[in-house]
């Protein structure tokens, strides 16, 4: 079988728990299928840099690993964000920037054609809203079916229902898919209520996690460390998680916090923070690379994940696996595989704030979340996932 | 009308890149190597032609001045230039120089810390001491930063006046050319005029203050010398006998900014309360190394750079001063309380 997949790329800190996850699926199907990836580059390129196609006809991501196919990777360089959403108050500001975003989408679905067109291929396998457009190319010139794997969808990042033109065109590329992937049965929710997509089309496909480092427990702080880790965006919930702080520093001084990522709410956190006078106990790391994240993970002990629409949630899953105990938002996919996992509204400040209290004053309990969730985690391989994958690519063709 | 002129030295102090990983880690806060070339380049490209200019006006045309040099300035300037600490000891001695009292690190603590405050004064003092032999009497606080306790402190470390602003509220019609009472009668104060200051006659004498940091006209000031008088003097010359009195700190502005605005955002705030947190148990430790590094971190330099704008700096800055004022909480609980 013959897989054209359109990916977002490498992961970067541009595309995020996107760039892992499906860096890891593909990692994974490549031992199944053949696996031709057209991609965004990695780059940091300006908007004004000109785009170019880079051919990869090499293994480099897969060097440590047996390869049973051979791969094709097409690298695209591309000036779109998988995540520009930013909190632009100026309206002008909006236009320019959704503007740019357009023509950038259509320069990039242009060289992906181009990529395409000598490419063999019996199935289309897309990632998210930046690829739709070429699925959708591909399916009406060579009659080739498509499956497009949802990551996150418009209706997460703006928190809101924006009918914005990507919500459109995310509607649009679901409705003319043979399947959707959804990560979770919340998010296939998500697809089925606000798009309006038929449930027949979606198949729950949860991500899994991968042989993490294990590094021994480093205790930095006489405090307990309470982790958020996430772009700073009101999708993730980064001033919940503050509002949240503030409530436990009250009745437990005893806890830290630390808030790892970057985003366009940095700058207006860590005022609301200073403003909030939380005793020095709430630090910003800024943007951090997986090796730095691992780190934190050793570090802390609890994570806290406030989402107010989260899709999956991998590091929620990855502070898991490091044998966090785990508070999450309900409106989240994460706690459909980490079943142990103390969840809440991602509105209810209060009830965020009791669970972790209560976690962090109840080691045996901590114990016991991480213990189950260990156990379920074992179970969800990216191998697995990925064979669920390659089980609907049959059904397909 | 008489000049009064006042020369003040400092150094900026800038932290190191101190990352949430480093806490814990005995990582340094200051680059010292850094900040010693920073110096020299300042010192090459400003600061050597400053001095030149002012031993030349000392030499040639009699001139007098008062000089505030910031301790950590001093010590820098011993280092690479020797023979300019001998020259200031030389025209010190000849009452051609008078050397003010202020504080190490060019500091702000006078607005929220008094122990630290304290220490500032005292260190610099001390470093006067054993640079010159010389115990200063008059202050000159950071951009003239002054408020009636301070008069207690500054008394208890040997002061017997200070420099501050003249403000129009404070003055009430009053004119900045002569010496006044602080709340304390053996306590005088000598005002700066602020720019905004509307003399309606001709003062009969002015305090002239210049930071070296900006452009020095010394062509103007070679061309207006005639017979310029020591704060010394002035203090000799004239009488007190009214009150200034200044209930809630002042100073000079800078950059067009009242000088308390430095204090006032949130991410100064947030500093200033986690230094007077720390403040508390340190002075409980009496651990002298850690009580000079959080002095050091009250320098004005700081408290600038977390002026908030639309650039990432401040924020930046913010996150290393808050990560370094950590590893200074974490260090101190490991200390044994005295």
């Amino acid at each position: 079988m013959k897989v054209l997949m359109l990916g977002p790329g490498e992961p970067s800190i541009f595309n995020s728990g996107l760039g892992v996850a499906v860096d890891q699926i593909s990692q994974e199907l490549s031992k199944s299928v053949e696996l031709q990836i057209i991609q965004a580059a990695t780059t940091e390129s300006s908007v004004s840099e000109s785009s170019t196609i880079a051919f990869k006809k090499s293994k480099h991501v897969f060097d440590e690993i047996s390869v049973q196919q051979d791969l094709t990777i097409i690298d695209i360089k591309t000036n779109i964000p998988a995540y520009f959403y930013a909190n632009l108050s100026d309206q002008k500001a909006v236009v320019a920037v959704d503007s740019t975003v357009k023509k950038s989408l259509e320069d990039f679905t242009v060289q992906m054609l181009h990529a395409a067109h000598p490419l063999a291929f019996d199935l289309v396998y897309a990632h998210d809203w930046t690829t739709i457009l070429t699925a959708i190319a591909l399916k009406k010139e060579f009659n080739k079916p498509y499956i497009l794997h949802i990551h996150s969808l418009d209706f997460d990042r703006t928190t809101t229902l924006s009918h914005s033109w990507i919500f459109e065109l995310e509607r649009e590329g679901m409705q003319l898919a043979e399947k959707v992937i959804a990560v979770s049965h919340y998010h296939a929710e998500v697809m089925r209520k606000h798009y309006g997509i038929d449930s027949n089309k979606i198949v729950v496909i949860h991500h899994g996690v991968g042989d993490l480092p294990k590094v021994k427990k480093e205790k930095v702080f006489p405090e307990d460390l309470v982790l958020f880790a996430g772009r700073l965006t009101g999708q993730k919930g980064p001033a919940i998680f503050l509002e949240i702080a503030a409530m436990i520093l009250a009745e437990r001084p005893n806890t830290r916090f630390v808030m790892a990522g970057s985003g366009e709410l940095l700058k207006q956190l860590i005022e609301s923070g200073a403003n909030s006078q939380l005793s020095g106990k709430f630090h910003f790391t800024g943007q951090l690379d997986q090796d730095k994240l691992f780190q934190l993970y050793q570090m802390s002990d609890l994570y806290c994940m406030p989402s107010v629409s989260e899709p999956f949630g991998l590091t929620a899953v990855e502070a898991a696996a490091f044998d966090l105990p785990v508070v999450l938002s309900k409106q989240s996919g994460a706690s459909e595989i980490l079943t142990a996992a103390k969840t809440a509204n991602h509105w209810d400040i209060e009830a965020f704030a009791k669970k972790i209290i209560k976690l962090l004053d109840d080691p045996k309990a901590c114990t016991s979340m991480v213990e189950k969730n260990k156990t379920a985690l074992a179970e969800r391989t990216w191998g697995k996932v990925a064979q669920e994958i390659a089980s609907l690519f049959k059904v397909v063709i | 009308m008489k000049s009064v002129y006042l020369f003040c030295f400092h150094l900026e102090e800038s932290v190191t890149a101190f990352s949430f990983f480093d806490i814990g880690k005995q990582q340094p806060y200051w680059d010292e190597v850094a900040q010693a070339k920073k110096f020299e380049t300042q010192y090459q490209d400003r600061d050597q032609h400053t001095w030149q200019s002012l031993f030349l006006l000392l030499s040639q045309h009699n001139f007098k001045a008062a000089l505030y040099i910031s301790g950590n300035y001093l010590e820098r300037l011993a280092q690479i230039s020797p023979e300019t600490i001998t020259e200031i000891g030389l025209y010190v001695k000849k009452k051609q120089l008078l050397l003010l009292g202020g504080t190490y690190h060019f500091s702000l603590a006078g607005l929220f810390s008094e122990a630290l405050f304290t220490l500032e004064v005292k260190r610099h003092k001390d470093l006067l001491i054993s640079l010159w032999g010389i115990k200063p009497t008059i202050f000159l606080n950071t951009y003239g930063l002054y408020k009636d306790t301070d008069v207690s402190i500054l008394s208890h470390l040997g002061f017997d006046a200070a420099i501050t602003a003249g403000l129009n509220w404070h003055l009430a019609g009053r004119t900045t050319d002569q010496v006044f009472l602080s709340i304390n009668k053996n306590f005088k104060l000598l005002l700066l005029p602020h720019e905004t200051f509307h003399q309606v006659d001709e003062p009969s004498f002015e305090l002239q203050l210049y930071h070296t940091s900006e452009e020095i006209p010394w062509e103007k000031i070679q061309s207006a010398i005639s017979s310029p008088w020591l704060l010394s003097e002035v203090l000799s010359f004239r009488t007190a006998s009214e009150f200034y009195r200044v209930p809630q700190a002042i100073g000079l502005p800078y950059k067009g900014q009242d000088l308390v605005s430095y204090t006032e955002n949130p991410m100064q705030r947030e500093i200033i309360f986690k230094i007077k947190y720390l403040e508390e148990r340190l002075l409980r430790s009496e651990n002298e190394m850690t009580q000079l590094i959080l002095s050091r971190l009250t320098a004005f330099s700081h408290f600038v750079q977390l002026q908030k704008g639309s650039h990432e700096a401040p924020y930046e800055l913010y996150l290393y001063l808050m990560n370094i004022l950590t590893d200074i909480e974490i260090s101190l609980l490991k200390l044994p309380l005295a």
